[in-house]
């Protein structure tokens, strides 16, 4: 519903259908027959939120209940957030129109490190104070959830409540203690008490005292009032009954993945060393191949996508990807329906395969070396080899396709100078292949982008114990495969490696950074995933302001013994697995994926380990 | 052989006037295909649909009368006969149109997009203070008055008032002044109600702000 008074600044603001609300397929409800009032928020924009399929899952799993609203609320642009202040108009959700203020929750997804600034844009676009601390019973809970709350400390004490892991069951068993402590009049103390000690996987950082050393490190991490000291993240046992909504809203202004997205599984058999999603999700979970055929006939019949995207960190470790792949073909191309299957690794990559998935529309492929030498690609776990990559060049080659896109990554431990070479050689390699190809297309040329992102250390993995590289050292390094590309035929570009280390720092962060974020704020620093609004020296002013030293979070070389900012969370693999591993890596040393042979992770309820895989 | 096309007239209007073109191009696209009609697609290397759209709307206005032909899916076994009723079609239509699109009427149509010779629109204009704007219409479009006119060829000044039809007060109060316009149309000579009104403010800065609604689109005559 649009209010009459949003609508008057929609003339002056770009893109007014992000504002407007009232799609197809969003949800109203009666106020006055609802008591838990959900406001979601996705604190980017609208084009981007309205992507994501975590949003759209949570969205129905709480509104599958009669007594809860939940209502979707997304980052309102700068120009609009200008109007808005000017005018006193605060945060409102699209559904009702109602301030964000008046609601039980307030819950934000924390995504990306990028997005830590608009957490505070929306608080205080919402007319809510920053910190915890600092709210009385007025104000509505402060829920915090998605990828990031793995290591929610750097932004914890602006949250009441952190979700850790999947959603899907726990968000209602919130929001139905919620209305229990509601009827019983509790106070918000009492509520968040009975949270943490009720419940599994809501971290409550209030109940939580942080100590520290003389050098500054984390001494201990004190659970308070019978909280629990450790919170197990929460995960969907059973990944074929996970709620999944075939009714969506239906945006109608373009928006960034415009389809039906299919999740085929969940976790990750390969345990790439640096890769956050691959351990923090698992266990392995697959979903029937009927039944996600059924899932994407339902939802494009729902809501008219023209495409249909297959999810998961990998998809050709699907073990029934023929299979499915058979059935959503044998109805998406007669309906005109384009099927994209991104995340195929290199070591997969069998002709039979890409004849069949690649038939429909001739897309540029995409993989993913990630180093430049194979005793980079050992350490880091990725397993793959050159021949992959020259056996899925030459296929693809053989297709008519011109160009190849390659991501890697630098800074990684143990790097050296050969490696960022190798990148440049692997490059050339491709493009040798092309002119070396008697069935290429004739007189085309080939392009090979080579995309370099910076190793960022994260928590939960076998590298969160490295340090990042140092920033002038990276930067050194892509100059180096600059200069050690010699042909135009290869496309370089790289990450901003002055972004890479406010990642870093925040990654692995503590909860003192919760300053160093507000003073960001306060000097202007928002959407800093936007690279128009990134500001690194503003960043550094902000660090110096609040008096700490960033250094001290990128650079440090974490122990096996150190308490870490996140030990109060457990992710499902085990810390002495995370130490096996890191040892291994710099003993280049490979282990196998967890279907040759399980590496002892410590994932719960692992059906792989437990050999009760379907095959 | 010809080409089973409907013609479907619908309204535009509340939270869905805020879409651009391109995405209300989308939307209607998703709504026939949510409602199960078979549309043809183009031949060649990425077939899409085919729909054809008379005008562009500006975000922000209304409409009562957006034209656009939706080219039908074929019957192999009868070819030249459309595979859908106009009938059928409003009803399967009808049953998925969201709130904010609504239609008037489907048609096989009879003229052609290229034909399209105006359009009227109602424009309310607000004013900052009590002026006789259909006074100063009357000034302002008696002379040249020029716009600057952003394509793809960079900008270039334009007069717009030969492209003004007619147009008429309706109603003026203290606040607002309601018009009926009439404006060019034509496939290289289209004039964007918001192009003349914010031309007309450049002239008379007491109006500040505006609705437009497009209430109908016109042919020549005897097409």
């Amino acid at each position: 519903m649009i209010r009459q008074d949003i609508e008057k600044l929609l003339k002056y603001v770009e893109k007014p259908g992000r504002y407007t609300g009232g799609e197809e397929g969003e949800i109203i409800k009666d106020k006055s027959a609802v008591d838990v009032r959900v406001a979601f928020a996705f604190p980017d924009l609208y084009e981007i939120g309205m992507s994501n399929l975590g949003l759209k899952i949570l969205y129905s799993c709480l509104n599958r209940f009669d007594g809860v609203w939940c209502e979707r609320v997304f980052a309102p642009a700068l120009d609009m957030a200008e109007k808005m202040k000017e005018r006193s108009i605060p945060l409102w959700a699209l559904e009702s129109g109602d301030s964000v203020r008046d609601f039980d929750f307030f819950a934000v997804t924390v995504q990306y490190e990028g997005l830590y600034t608009n957490i505070l844009y929306l608080l205080e676009l919402a007319g809510i104070p920053f910190y915890a601390s600092e709210r009385d019973e007025s104000y509505p809970i402060i829920l915090g959830g998605g990828p990031c709350t793995y290591n929610p400390e750097p932004f914890c004490e602006f949250f009441d409540i952190l979700s850790i892991g999947e959603g899907e069951e726990a968000l209602p068993e919130l929001a139905l203690l919620y209305r229990d402590s509601k009827a019983k009049g509790e106070s918000k103390k009492e509520f968040l008490h009975r949270v943490a000690t009720e419940l599994r996987g809501f971290y409550v950082p209030s109940l939580y005292d942080v100590e520290y050393d003389g050098e500054g490190k984390i001494s201990s991490i004190t659970a308070k009032d019978g909280a629990p000291e450790i919170i197990e993240k929460r995960f969907v046992s059973d990944f074929n009954t996970a709620h999944y909504p075939t009714a969506q809203v239906i945006p109608y202004i373009e928006t960034v993945h415009d389809r039906a997205t299919i999740e085929i599984f969940r976790g990750c058999i390969r345990g790439c060393r640096f890769c956050q999603a691959g351990m923090v999700t698992r266990p392995v979970r697959e979903r029937d191949p009927e039944l996600l055929d059924n899932m994407a006939r339902d939802t494009v019949n729902a809501c008219g996508y023209e495409e249909i995207g297959v999810s998961s960190l990998s998809t050709s470790d699907y073990t029934r990807l023929p299979e499915l792949t058979d059935k959503l073909l044998s109805w998406t191309q007669d309906e005109k329906i384009n099927l994209s299957l991104p995340s195929l690794r290199l070591d997969s990559f069998t002709k039979e395969l890409m004849d069949k998935v690649m038939s429909l529309r001739k897309s540029g492929l995409t993989f993913a070396p990630e180093a430049g030498t194979q005793r980079l690609r050992d350490v880091i776990n990725k397993g793959v080899t050159e021949d992959d990559l020259i056996r899925a060049a030459t296929w693809a080659f053989s297709t008519g396709r011109t160009s190849i896109k390659l991501y890697f990554m630098s800074g990684l431990p143990t790097e050296r100078d050969e490696d960022t070479v190798g990148i440049a050689d692997l490059a050339q390699k491709v493009v040798n292949l092309y002119y070396a190809s008697p069935d290429r297309p004739k007189g085309k040329s080939v392009t090979v982008s080579v995309s370099v992102s910076c190793f960022v250390p994260k928590p939960f993995t076998p590298f969160q114990f490295e340090p990042q590289e140092k920033l002038e050292e990276l930067q050194r390094r892509q100059m180096l495969l600059k200069e050690s590309i010699t042909t135009k035929k290869v496309r370089y570009t790289w990450h901003e490696a002055r972004v890479s280390y406010i990642e870093a720092v925040f990654s692995r962060g503590d909860r003192r950074l919760s300053r160093a974020i507000v003073e960001a704020y306060r000097l202007g620093q928002v959407f800093d995933a936007w690279s128009e609004h990134f500001d690194f020296e503003r960043w550094l002013t902000a660090f110096k302001n609040v008096d700490i030293d960033p250094d001290f979070y990128a650079y440090r070389r974490f122990e096996y013994t150190d308490v870490l900012p996140w030990d109060m969370i457990d992710a499902g693999v085990s810390k002495e697995f995370l130490i096996r591993e890191n040892k291994k890596a710099h003993e280049e040393r490979l282990t196998p994926d967890c279907r040759t042979a399980c590496a002892g992770c410590g994932a719960p309820e692992c059906a792989i380990r437990e050999g009760r895989e379907k095959k | 052989m010809t080409n089973p096309v409907i013609r479907l007239e619908f309204k535009k209007f509340g939270g869905l006037k805020y879409i651009s073109h391109l995405d209300l191009q989308r939307a209607v696209l998703r709504f026939i295909k949510r409602a199960g009609i078979p549309i043809r697609y183009t031949e060649g290397f990425n077939p899409h649909p085919k729909l054809v759209f008379a005008l562009t709307l500006s975000v922000g206005t209304e409409s009562d009368c957006e034209l656009v032909d939706i080219y039908l899916a074929r019957d192999p076994e009868n070819p030249e006969t459309p595979i859908i009723t106009p009938d059928t079609f409003v009803s399967r239509l009808g049953a998925v149109l969201p709130k904010g699109l609504e239609i008037v009427s489907a048609y096989f149509p009879e003229t052609d997009f290229a034909d399209i010779e105006s359009s009227d629109y109602l424009i309310t204009l607000f004013k900052s203070c009590d002026i006789d704007v259909a006074k100063r219409l009357s000034e302002i479009l008696s002379e040249p008055l020029e716009i600057v006119k952003k394509g793809k060829a960079g900008e270039r000044v334009v007069n717009i008032v030969p492209m003004v039809f007619s147009w008429e007060v309706l109603e003026e109060n203290g606040e607002t002044c309601t018009l009926r316009a009439t404006l060019c149309a034509r496939q290289n000579e289209y004039l964007n109600p918001d192009h003349f009104v914010k031309g007309l403010m450049s002239k008379c800065p007491e109006i500040d702000n505006w609705l437009v609604k497009r209430v109908s689109i016109n042919f020549k005559e005897g097409k």
